[in-house]
């Protein structure tokens, strides 16, 4: 099924737009443009920023968009290809071993036999790559994996094909939606990159940070937004260890209209610090610029 | 490339050609931007999905096809406007000399200039330290007509246009050689969490196991085993050859030669007013002489000292190389005539990223020293360790007892 019999509106970087709009995500034209490639291409998008730019959450409003699975591989060092492509299941294929023991059949035959589709276990690419209707796949903090879990992706991403040596190769039965996102922690190699469309999504800017948290958070006073987005701007100036990203906002956001905080104040700011900055070194440098803050503030 | 002679040719008669020429261009680029005729296709599939009439989405639709980086992402747009609508052209780029095709060199009538490898300010935002930093510097040049020669003449090398042959030390190789095993075979980075088998291990190789218990009627009674491995350590030694420290580095010199030796994830540079990675300097020079020399280090060795803009230019374009596990060690006196918010921002990206840093000062020894310099002030809250070391027992030590963040 084609994006345009799903929506219309999908066909154009304009509709796109609009759709994720619905789901109350805000996307610029930047990422309304890669996603419509992404339908059009069926091209990997990685996406790099830095942490809570919404680089996730873009992939799980394309998957409610398309109205198809999401499948998450959550990336880790150590990740390999048992954990995130295929694993065999070891006890069906002991208890087969046993029951076929005197069956006569040679060891190849029994090898064979164990070694097929029914004690398979799917991961989420392999999983990703079987599907009846594309799913999006979302290859999250790619940068945490080592390189050779990197290299084994190549495959997948230029062919949509894997090969399992047991079985051989895999073709995919549809073509993913495949969004990595990174937090560039460690380069990625250029295999990789060349495969994707390259997208950088940074902290958003002032208006577009106030339509979030508004969008987000329907009942909050936009004076109050307006507010949250101007100290948090300024906070990613400073040179903090971990600068809070939109995520953070909505999070300090929700956290004031919880407390019924009609206005930000430095009493109000000082109790809710924990909500946006999670570094005892962050702390101290956001309080030798108190003075700044107590200005934009007021 | 020549713009003039790009200019009479383009734009070309149908958007193939065109996009070609654009590849072309981006290729020739500094940031050197890796395209092939794949990426041409595609980028013609992402024209017919976006609306051509809209310039726009039509730059969006070729940044997101042809650039790979945020290094080129931040450049793409220049280029584009510089490319179709020279008319709107905001910056230049640089020209990168290395990738040109030497034909052009005969029509322009010029030798086209090296591209420096500095980084280019087009590289961060302006509001980047960097940016500040050098617009600050280039301010107080500009106000201050002393500073102007003052400058040139840090910045210019020694005498002659080529950089002598440097030899590496031929004394005491031996037991420098022992203290880089030394220093290697005492970082402790832990084990990483991947399985790898083993005859001997803490978990099951199921897979394994199974196999060879077919041959025993499924009875598991050879079991394979799989362990996490020791993380094996970066290095990443970053030696300043600037003037001023021409008497330490000697030995300097020794030292990185005989890590290379010792331990394969040594990855050197050389920086005095432009960096210049060694590391298969190096290595050649290890198998091929009996006395080991270094040549053509360039802008690299024997000139001024640009600590933040060189170890700036490291971090961006060399990233890659400084992960969880690396240690960096710099080797510098901490002389710099850059802007200190440079430095701080470049210490910042590398201390985030290593494992370690360690800067090594030789005048840390000398009595009296105390780093009150600009650059190594902004430096020390970064540092995990400072010190100094001449003889091959001080450098055994460097990574003694080291407090790894990672």
């Amino acid at each position: 099924m084609s994006q345009a019999e799903i929506n219309p509106l999908l066909t154009t970087v304009e509709g796109i737009q609009a759709v994720l709009h619905e789901r109350n995500y805000i996307a610029d034209l930047p990422m309304a443009t890669a996603l419509r490639l992404v339908m059009a291409l069926r091209k990997p998008l990685l996406v790099e920023g830095p942490a809570g730019v919404g680089k996730t959450q873009v992939a799980k409003t394309l998957a409610e968009v398309l109205d198809t699975r999401l499948i998450r591989l959550q990336c880790y060092e150590g990740l390999d290809t048992a954990q995130a492509l295929y694993e065999w299941n070891y006890p069906k294929q002991m208890l087969h071993i046993r029951l076929t023991e005197n069956s006569g059949s040679s060891i190849a035959q029994r090898e064979a036999e164990i070694f097929s589709e029914a004690y398979l276990l799917r991961r989420p690419l392999l999983e990703a790559i079987s599907q009846d209707k594309p799913p999006v796949l979302l290859i999250d903090e790619i940068d945490r994996t080592d390189e050779e879990f990197e290299a084994f992706l190549l495959e997948l991403l230029a062919e949509f094909q894997v090969t399992i040596p047991e079985l051989g190769t895999v073709r995919a039965t549809h073509r993913p939606y495949v969004i990595l996102t990174s937090n560039r922690t460690r380069e990625l190699s250029d295999a990789l990159r060349r495969r994707c469309l390259y997208l950088w999504q940074n902290y958003p800017s002032f208006e577009k940070e106030v339509e979030i948290i508004c969008t987000k958070l329907p009942g909050i006073n936009v004076r109050l937004a307006q507010k949250i987005a101007t100290v948090v701007a300024h906070l990613r100036e400073l040179p903090l260890n971990k600068a809070p990203g939109v995520a953070e906002s909505l999070d300090w956001a929700e956290a004031l209209v919880s407390l019924h905080q009609e206005a930000l104040d430095m009493g109000v700011l000082e109790q809710t610090w924990g909500v946006i900055l999670k570094d005892k070194d962050d702390l101290t440098l956001v309080e030798a610029h108190k003075q700044r803050i107590a200005e934009l503030v007021a | 490339m020549s713009s003039t002679i790009e200019s009479q040719r383009f734009p070309y008669g149908n958007l193939p050609e065109n996009l070609i020429a654009f590849a072309e261009h981006l290729r020739h680029t500094t940031q050197r931007f890796n395209l092939g005729p794949g990426e041409v296709e595609d980028a013609l599939l992402a024209l017919e999905a976006v609306q051509l009439g809209s310039l726009q989405e039509v730059r969006l639709a070729l940044k997101l096809v042809f650039c790979s980086n945020l290094e080129q992402e931040r450049v793409f747009d220049d280029l584009f406007f510089q490319f179709f609508l020279p008319g709107r052209k905001r910056i230049e780029a640089q020209p990168n000399a290395h990738k040109a095709s030497p034909g052009n060199q005969g029509e322009t009538g010029q030798k086209s200039q090296p591209a420096r490898n500095n980084p280019s300010e087009t590289l961060l935002d302006p509001r980047s330290p960097l940016a500040q930093g050098k617009a600050r510097l280039a301010e107080e040049s500009y106000t201050n007509d002393w500073a102007a020669p003052l400058l040139k003449a840090m910045f210019s090398r020694t005498g002659g246009s080529e950089t002598p042959e440097v030899e590496i030390l031929q004394q005491d190789l031996d037991a420098m050689l022992h203290a880089a095993t030394q220093l290697v075979n005492q970082v402790r980075l832990g084990r990483s969490r991947r399985w790898v088998s083993t005859p001997k291990g803490t978990r099951f190789h199921f897979r394994r196991t199974l196999r060879k218990a077919l041959h025993t009627g499924g009875e598991p009674l050879y079991p394979a085993w799989q362990h996490h491995p020791k993380r094996q350590p970066r290095f990443l030694f970053v030696l300043d050859g600037s003037r001023s420290m021409q008497s330490y580095s000697d030995r300097l010199l020794q030292f990185a030669f005989a890590l290379r030796t010792r331990c394969n994830r040594v990855e050197v540079f050389v920086f005095s007013t432009g960096l210049k990675r060694i590391t298969r300097e190096l290595e050649k020079a290890g198998s091929l002489s009996e006395r080991p020399r270094l040549s053509r280090l360039g802008q690299a060795w024997g000139g001024g000292t640009q600590i933040g803009e060189n170890l700036l230019y490291l971090e961006q374009k060399y990233g890659g190389l400084i992960r969880g596990d690396s240690i960096v060690i710099i080797a510098s006196d901490g002389l710099d005539t850059g802007a200190p918010e440079v430095l701080d921002y470049a210490l910042r990206q590398i201390h985030q990223r290593s494992a370690a840093l360690i800067w090594l000062n030789p005048l840390l020894k000398n009595q009296g020293y105390n780093p009150h310099a600009n650059c190594m002030k902004t430096a020390l809250p970064y540092l995990d360790r400072f010190c100094a070391a001449h003889t091959p027992e001080e450098y055994a030590q460097l990574t003694h007892r080291l407090r790894l963040r990672k």
